[in-house]
């Protein structure tokens, strides 16, 4: 069984309008399906057609909210989606083939998204550049290995995504939970894979885009940091982010920047480092490389 | 965001803050110190590129502004310059016009005069005319009598003449005795020819 997990905050009218093309392509794979809309703020007022509705009266965000679907999901497939993703009919069969039963975290799809450089969101690769890692966008044709599945359209295992832990809520309200996840997989040996062949079309991180431009920024910066400082396990690597982090520190006066920056030690604080255990980072970054 | 706030966050703690962690975690030391020092120097050239782009484009556009000043203030100058000699050239055309007009005026001044007098001299001329036509006509009259009494005069003198003629010729041809006769009709052509005289 698959379940569809589409975390929304009150977005009535996207739901309304994205939905259908998500029941249309689920009914077209030949399993059977489900489809919880995560209500992450409790503003929604009307359950949409054939789905079962997830309350969280506290907007905690995308990470927690898919956490909470997940929690209630039935399936043992997990559809991740975002609110304002269009599906192609084929899309959730050609991902379910796709999809082993080991060895791999997620499969996804190409996303065809204006906010995309290349027009494509899910070929991310990861580069090691001055100390950190910054995601880089290539074409997901032909299927590659990813550094991570963009949160608005993948298939996992419900098994895999509970034994990861889901989404580190360390990192809500958004931005970076999706690398961190994918990252802890690979951590496991775990690929994301991209299946050109299944298309999703995506308006464009409508959620996030309605949050100020300030606020985004402070939590894309933020997540950055406490991306490295929870994950990066080589020594010389750790060193190095610590070391971009202190330039940052020094030379960047931008509020965001300095505000980001701060709530992430602070958070690191609380939730610290993980363990290591897995493949290295040198491992992982040579698997999501460009070549 | 307050002030306080960003002071707060762009304050020099944010730094000891990450050394803190860094040399809590051993990556100031040995391998970690070459690799945090490496990686710091990396990422600041990048932050200050970051940060300088947007700086280095604002000081291109500016300096793109000031040249287009520049050429404006340039080109200000010129049309100035150029309307400075147009208006010279407005002053001296409107002197010369102005010059123009008061000669006009002067010649339109004598041209009344010389038209008056012209006028004058039509009527005057136009006058002797008249009076030369009446004079004219006044002499022919006067000829046409003239030749008229001097005919008459011409054939009255003929006539008497020829009365002077025919009576001399008749007192010339009196015999001596007719003396008295003679004397007396002698006496009368006198008188005749003296009633003659002027």
């Amino acid at each position: 069984m698959i379940s569809a997990i589409v975390p929304t905050r009150g977005a009535a009218d996207r739901l309304e309008r994205y939905l259908p093309s998500v029941r249309t392509s689920l009914d077209a794979c030949a399993a059977t399906s489900e489809i919880l809309v995560v209500d992450d703020g409790g503003g929604l007022r009307v359950v949409p057609e054939r789905a079962r509705l997830v309350s969280c009266p506290q907007s905690r965000g995308y990470g927690p909210a898919v956490n909470a679907g997940v929690a209630a999901a039935r399936g043992d497939r997990l559809l991740i989606l975002n609110d304002d993703v269009r599906l192609e009919t084929s899309t959730v069969r050609l991902l379910r083939e796709a999809l082993p039963e080991e060895g791999t975290f997620s499969v996804v799809p190409r996303v065809l998204s204006p906010l995309a450089r290349n027009g494509d969101e899910a070929g991310k690769i990861g580069v090691w550049r001055a100390g950190l890692l910054e995601i880089e966008e290539t074409a997901s044709a032909p299927s590659r290995a990813a550094l991570y599945a963009v949160g608005c359209c993948y298939l996992c295992h419900r098994q895999t995504f509970l034994a990861l832990g889901g989404y580190d809520e360390a990192f809500a309200p958004f931005l970076w939970e999706d690398v961190d996840l994918g990252y802890r997989a690979w951590r496991r040996g775990l690929a994301t894979v991209t299946v050109p062949e299944a298309v999703c079309h995506h308006e464009g991180s409508a959620t996030i885009s309605e949050r100020p431009m300030s606020e985004r920024q402070g939590a894309w910066f933020r997540n950055w940091a406490l991306f490295h400082l929870r994950n990066v396990q080589d020594p010389a690597r750790r060193a190095a982010a610590l070391g971009a982090l202190a330039a940052y520190a020094l030379f960047d006066d931008r509020v965001p920047v300095r505000t980001g920056l701060s709530a992430a030690l602070a958070c690191f604080a609380d939730v610290g480092r993980r363990p290591s255990e897995g493949l290295s980072d040198d491992a992982i970054l040579a698997r999501v490389s460009a070549t | 965001m307050s002030r306080d706030k960003e002071k707060e966050v762009t304050g020099p703690d944010l730094l000891a803050d990450v050394l803190q962690l860094a040399r809590k975690e051993g990556a100031l030391t040995g391998k970690g110190l070459v690799a945090f020092v490496h990686a710091l120097r990396e990422r600041a050239a990048l932050v200050i590129e970051e940060r300088l782009e947007p700086l280095l484009a604002r000081v291109q556009q500016l300096e793109e502004q000031v040249r287009g000043l520049e050429q404006d203030v340039a080109w200000r100058r010129e049309t100035l310059a150029q309307l400075e000699q147009e208006n010279a050239w407005r002053r001296d055309t409107v002197a010369m016009l102005e010059e123009s007009r008061r000669a006009l005026g002067q010649e339109g001044a004598w041209q009344r005069e010389t038209l008056a007098r012209l006028q004058q001299e039509n009527a005057w001329h136009r006058d002797t005319v008249a009076h030369l036509q009446r004079d004219h006509e006044q002499s022919s009259a006067l000829l046409t009598s003239t030749v008229a009494a001097h005919e008459g005069l011409l054939v009255h003198h003929r006539g008497v003449l020829a009365r002077v003629v025919a009576e001399l010729a008749t007192v010339a041809q009196l015999p001596w005795w007719r003396r008295a006769t003679a004397r007396r009709r002698l006496s009368a052509l006198a008188d005749l020819l003296r009633s003659e005289l002027p």
